[in-house]
């Protein structure tokens, strides 16, 4: 099979705005949606609408991109059962990719380095700096969870805050002289864009291991705080 | 080859997968325990639960083909549980499920956790005889961690509700017992061992009888244990915090002073849990007029239970090998073999439902639903 006559589909839950891309190597169809929380009621349709209005089939498909966070972790596991569930049930490649690499990707050819952010929830984010370095598109540094206003703290030059924010944040964030916050279009996590980044992979050869890939947990300040207190066991079997 | 059901579980702690025929013959029931997991918390820490799920999902449905000997081509219907159960968990399966019937071209089936542990009763393990189909009406006990319903069955898909649990699950009580005493998790077994070392008859344990209901409550007989063993108990030392490599707080056994007579405690508690449990059972069956009992859930496999139900009614009573009490995949495959037969089929957009309660298709059907 030569993967130029195959498509990539795209999946990204990783937060309440949920997107899917069709990409074929050229030509690209995307799909972006608010699911709030309701991705499991909304991806399996959308995935069946993005193919139907493209006249493509489900048999077409030669591998999944998955975002695979950081995220909700309900909402990256939505996308992640999906993924796998395609991948194991048509015997096609997975590879995941880390959504602060989406949110980085359209802002690579900027001259200034980029803070790439998600929303946390309960007034947090995590948030990862990435530059042009070598020729490259680069991660400088760990994922960080901070409150979101913090956003602007420790800059020392001009550089572009993307990802998805609400618009008063926007406002304050972009009081900061060394703040560059474009507008909201501009800032969303697009789905073609991890489309992009995983056929590029898929065609590199570059793909996961679809039994054990699961979602980057990040966690709140303190370790576990945003995560069901565990003393009370929850009832179950 | 008879209609083959491949059934997907994940609605609390135990990934599974399993293929039945005909709503009776396990061919395969592979169960993924994460038992291991939530032993030092104490019980089940939902998202690292769901956690599990993501990684042993696809490695439990491949075997589970696999040792049934089928392939997707055999099959003739998927089937999942939709709930009830840990939102988290729930739709790990649901989704896996959704798109494996989405993309084999295959019909889905929703099935109730809580039908799944009925229809337990109905199948049989590999190389064993198959169990004759209980007679109906038929009184079921569910008891587990999770749950404690009491249900009169009239006919498949036919269910009236007569009492459940006000507060805890029964097993749940077992868990919270177990943690109380130091003996560990899960709290079921646990206790069970102990208590055969012990001698019952030493303490005296509340029974909320609740009147005439057959609702249960078993949240004052924590307390009343928790008071029991206030005398014996040690301070401790240091309490634990969550570390950054660690970020779930793991349970402290409690300390306690040599002198507690944990075995006999544990007899006395089980004894309080299982005469409620046998007590309101064997009256529904009675009120009723029920051509058999049946026990599902984890809690069926208590010993003492079946020995209290067993010969005290003049009817069957009956309850699932051990492996198909507690949480598994065949039981959801067998329930949907019948379900199926009523035309129950759900499309691409089947969400979780994390409080899906036990409720006749019929009574939603008068209902105008
Ligand atoms: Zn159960």
């Amino acid at each position: 099979m030569r993967a130029e006559d195959r498509l990539l589909l795209a999946i990204d839950t990783s937060t309440e705005v949920a997107g899917l891309a069709l990409y074929d190597g050229s030509q690209i169809s995307e799909l972006t949606w608010y699911a709030g929380r309701n991705q499991t009621g909304t991806l399996l349709i959308q995935i069946r609408h993005l193919l139907a209005i493209n006249g493509r089939d489900l048999t077409e498909v030669g591998a999944v991109g998955v975002a695979i966070g950081p995220g909700t972790f309900n909402g990256l596991r939505v996308g992640l059962s999906v993924a796998k569930g395609l991948c194991y049930g048509l015997g096609l490649p997975v590879i995941g990719v880390e959504t602060l690499d989406v949110v980085a990707y359209p802002h690579a050819r900027a001259r200034s380095p980029i803070r790439a952010v998600v929303p946390a929830g309960r007034g947090r984010v995590v948030y990862a700096e990435y530059r042009y370095r070598g020729g490259r598109w680069v991660r400088l540094s760990d994922l960080r969870n901070e409150r979101a206003e913090r956003l602007t703290a420790e800059l020392t030059e001009r550089t572009v805050i993307a990802g998805e924010f609400p618009a008063e944040l926007a406002a304050t964030l972009g009081e900061h002289p060394l703040a560059i916050v474009p507008p909201p279009a501009l800032r969303l996590r697009r789905p073609s864009y991890l489309a992009e980044v995983a056929y590029r992979r898929w065609l590199a050869g570059e793909t996961d291991q679809l039994e054990t890939l699961e979602p980057v947990y990040v966690h709140g300040r303190a370790p576990g705080a945003d995560v069901a207190a565990v003393a009370e066991g929850a009832p179950g079997a | 080859m008879g209609s083959l059901i491949l059934g997907i579980e994940t609605s609390c702690d135990e990934t599974s997968a399993a293929v039945v025929r005909d709503g009776r013959e396990v061919l395969s029931n592979l169960i993924h325990s994460q038992v291991d997991l939530h032993e030092r918390y104490g019980g089940v820490v939902p998202e690292l639960a769901s956690r599990r799920h993501i990684t042993a999902i696809v490695p439990v449905i491949d075997l589970a083909l696999e040792q049934a000997g089928v392939t997707r081509d055999d099959l003739d219907a998927i089937a999942v549980t939709e709930g009830p159960g840990l939102a988290g968990s729930l739709l790990v399966g649901v989704n896996l499920a959704k798109t494996l019937a989405f993309t084999w071209g295959l019909p889905l089936v929703p099935v109730n956790h809580l039908e799944g542990h009925i229809y337990a009763n109905w199948l049989s393990l590999p190389g064993e005889e198959p169990v004759p189909p209980p007679a109906f009406p038929l009184v079921c006990l569910i008891a587990s961690g999770g749950h404690t319903e009491l249900v009169l069955m009239r006919g498949h898909g036919d269910y009236v509700l007569l009492g459940r649990t006000i507060d805890d699950a029964a097993g749940e009580a077992f868990d919270k017992g177990a943690r109380i005493l130091g003996l560990g998790y899960p709290g079921g077994p646990a206790i069970q061992r102990a208590a055969e070392q012990g001698r019952a008859g030493r303490f005296t344990f509340p029974r909320a009888w609740l009147g005439d209901s057959y609702d249960f409550s078993f949240s004052g007989l924590k307390t009343a244990l928790l008071r029991e063993v206030e005398q014996y108990r040690r301070p401790r030392r240091r309490t634990r915090r969550p570390q950054e490599n660690q970020p779930f707080l793991t349970h402290q056994p409690p300390e306690y002073s040599p002198n507690m007579p944990v075995n006999d405690l544990a007899a006395d508690y089980q004894e309080a849990i299982v005469d409620v449990l046998a007590e309101k059972t064997i009256r529904a069956a009675r009120a009723t007029g029920a051509a058999t009992v049946l026990l599902a859930g984890g809690v069926a496999a208590n010993k003492l239970l079946r020995r209290r139900l067993t010969g005290a009614l003049g009817i069957p009573v009956r309850y699932p090998p051990p492996v198909l009490c507690t949480d598994n995949a065949a039981m959801i495959a067998g329930a949907a073999y019948y379900l199926r037969q009523r035309g129950v089929q759900a499309g691409p957009e089947l969400d979780v439902h994390p409080q899906l309660p036990l409720v006749t298709r019929t009574a939603l059907a008068e209902a105008g639903r």
